[in-house]
């Protein structure tokens, strides 16, 4: 049976119909159309369905949307403030960062919880960190030097 | 791949919970994080009807250290929330150092103490989804008559592949098990059945509720080596955690435990015998060594090949203890 729920994505409230079985992954871009948060592996192993829910990387293809009543989530489509980007897409366009851009948005995001925590992370945190999304065009160097970028630009803000 | 239609359930207190486990006995799971169950979900190797979600209990989620009693663990406390508390990080380095081993970031936010330790049994023949599965007989853990790993085995011999549950083995830890009306305090240890088909010895109305680890003694060093074939993301294909204590350079307690080489932990027996009341020589390496090597069976049930595993049980014995040793 469908029920309605809240939920917070972006700083604005979506009030949603919604099965319990439906995963937070399905509603976002099913229900909200928000596909900036893309579909991988679907079983919790590429990390590309990755958003922020109260500032840490979840895999949204494994988190039930019920579930999510409450929490501040955070799409990809969040980042930017209107035309003027976050600085970490900032750096990953600059860099080269980006080739398909299938991995991008949960990369982004997942960088983004990083440089939340801590705001000068060695190159070997920032691998750890994203050790959980995989990419297969990159090769991650770029990756890793865009997220060096960015927290250099946000840690002299 | 979708979850099934499920009974979705958050009790905001525990009372209600064990209410709740105990009217849907048989036929409910319980989730934490959901990092593996809603896989096994997605997969239909778990029928459950109902589930029953710990998220909004507070008291569950808590971390509480005294330098004599010890720490406790609330069993719902995140992987991150452990790595990421510097009091555990002080006392207990390698319980962190097992937290940061799981999975990858998103995996630690998401997982909790008590479900890495509740982590069903894994094998090539069984993680993967109903349509692969159907090409092939139902195997044991499916309740099928037939295991695809060892022919003929009335046994099943699913790997137990946690990554918190070796050391706090090795830290002699003990969960707190509660259901509607009773609770027990159990050594770690006794969670496991080494039963591959239900790993797992609690009742489907029981859960954990806290793990208490008794406080660190002076000279303590603990290690947790964890063998995979990336860097994140992956399950161990070994794993060895060594908790040892240090009067000078004379070991006076030790306890090795391994993981993904059995359907159970398996605290190495010997390791206390070649060890306690001597200091590290090479004739305790070799000793070391082969009894770990001797304790653990891995089978062909996962990536990496079961005699590159079984060296590397020795291998890493001996790195874990020259990691430890003064």
């Amino acid at each position: 049976m469908r029920q309605l729920i809240n939920l917070r994505v972006n700083g604005e409230s979506y009030e949603t119909l919604i099965k319990p079985n439906n995963t937070l992954l399905e509603v976002l871009r099913e229900n909200l159309g928000l596909v900036g948060t893309k579909e991988g592996c679907n079983c919790g192993d590429c990390g590309t369905c990755t958003v922020l829910v109260d500032g840490k990387p979840i895999l949204s293809c494994l988190t039930l949307a019920k579930k999510m009543e409450g929490y501040e989530i955070t799409t990809i489509e969040g980042l930017a403030e209107g035309e003027k980007l976050h600085p970490i897409q900032q750096a990953f366009v600059e860099r080269g960062s980006i080739q398909c851009g299938f991995c991008s948005p949960g990369m982004i995001l997942t960088g983004k919880a990083l440089l939340d925590y801590k705001a000068r992370p060695t190159r070997d945190e920032i691998k750890k960190a994203i050790g959980g999304n995989l990419c297969r065009c990159t090769g991650y160097v770029k990756i890793f030097d865009a997220l060096e970028d960015a927290s250099n630009k946000i840690a002299a803000e | 791949m979708r979850i099934p239609d499920i009974n979705y359930l958050e009790p905001d207190n525990l009372d209600e919970a064990l209410r709740l486990l105990e009217v849907y006995k048989n036929s409910v799971e319980v989730v934490a994080g959901g990092s593996d169950l809603l896989v096994q979900l997605k997969n239909r190797t778990s029928s459950a009807s109902h589930l029953v979600d710990l998220h909004k209990i507070k008291s569950l989620n808590n971390i509480v250290f005294d330098s004599e009693k010890g720490l406790k663990l609330g069993a719902t406390t995140t992987l991150l929330e452990i790595i990421r508390n510097e009091v555990i990080k002080e006392n207990y380095p390698a319980l962190v150092e097992a937290a940061e081993k799981v999975g990858a970031f998103q995996h630690q936010a998401m997982g909790t103490i008590g479900g890495n330790l509740c982590l069903n049994t894994r094998c090539w023949y069984f993680n993967q989804s109903a349509r692969w599965r159907k090409a092939r007989p139902i195997c044991l853990k499916m309740g099928g008559d037939v295991c695809h790993v060892v022919p003929n085995s009335r046994d099943c011999y699913a790997s137990y592949c946690g990554d918190t549950a070796g050391i706090l083995i090795a830290y002699r830890a003990k969960a707190v098990v509660s259901k509607n009306g009773s609770q027990r305090i159990i050594p770690v240890e006794e969670l496991f059945t080494g039963n591959g088909k239900q790993p797992i010895s609690l009742e489907s109305d029981e859960i954990i509720t806290e793990i208490q680890v008794s406080a660190p003694k002076q000279g303590q060093k603990g290690v947790y080596l964890k063998l995979r074939q990336r860097e994140a993301i992956d399950f161990p294909q070994v794993g060895v955690s060594l908790n040892t204590v240090w009067e000078g350079h004379n070991c006076i307690e030790a306890r090795m435990v391994l993981t993904a080489v059995s359907p159970k932990p398996v605290i190495v027996d010997e390791v206390e015998k070649i060890i306690v009341g001597n200091a590290v020589d090479s004739q305790i390496i070799t000793a070391f060594k082969e009894a770990a090597q001797n304790s653990g069976q891995p089978v062909a049930n996962m990536a990496g090949g079961v005699r590159h595993r079984k060296k590397m049980l020795g291998i890493m014995a001996e790195k874990a203890l020259k990691k430890v040793a003064p």
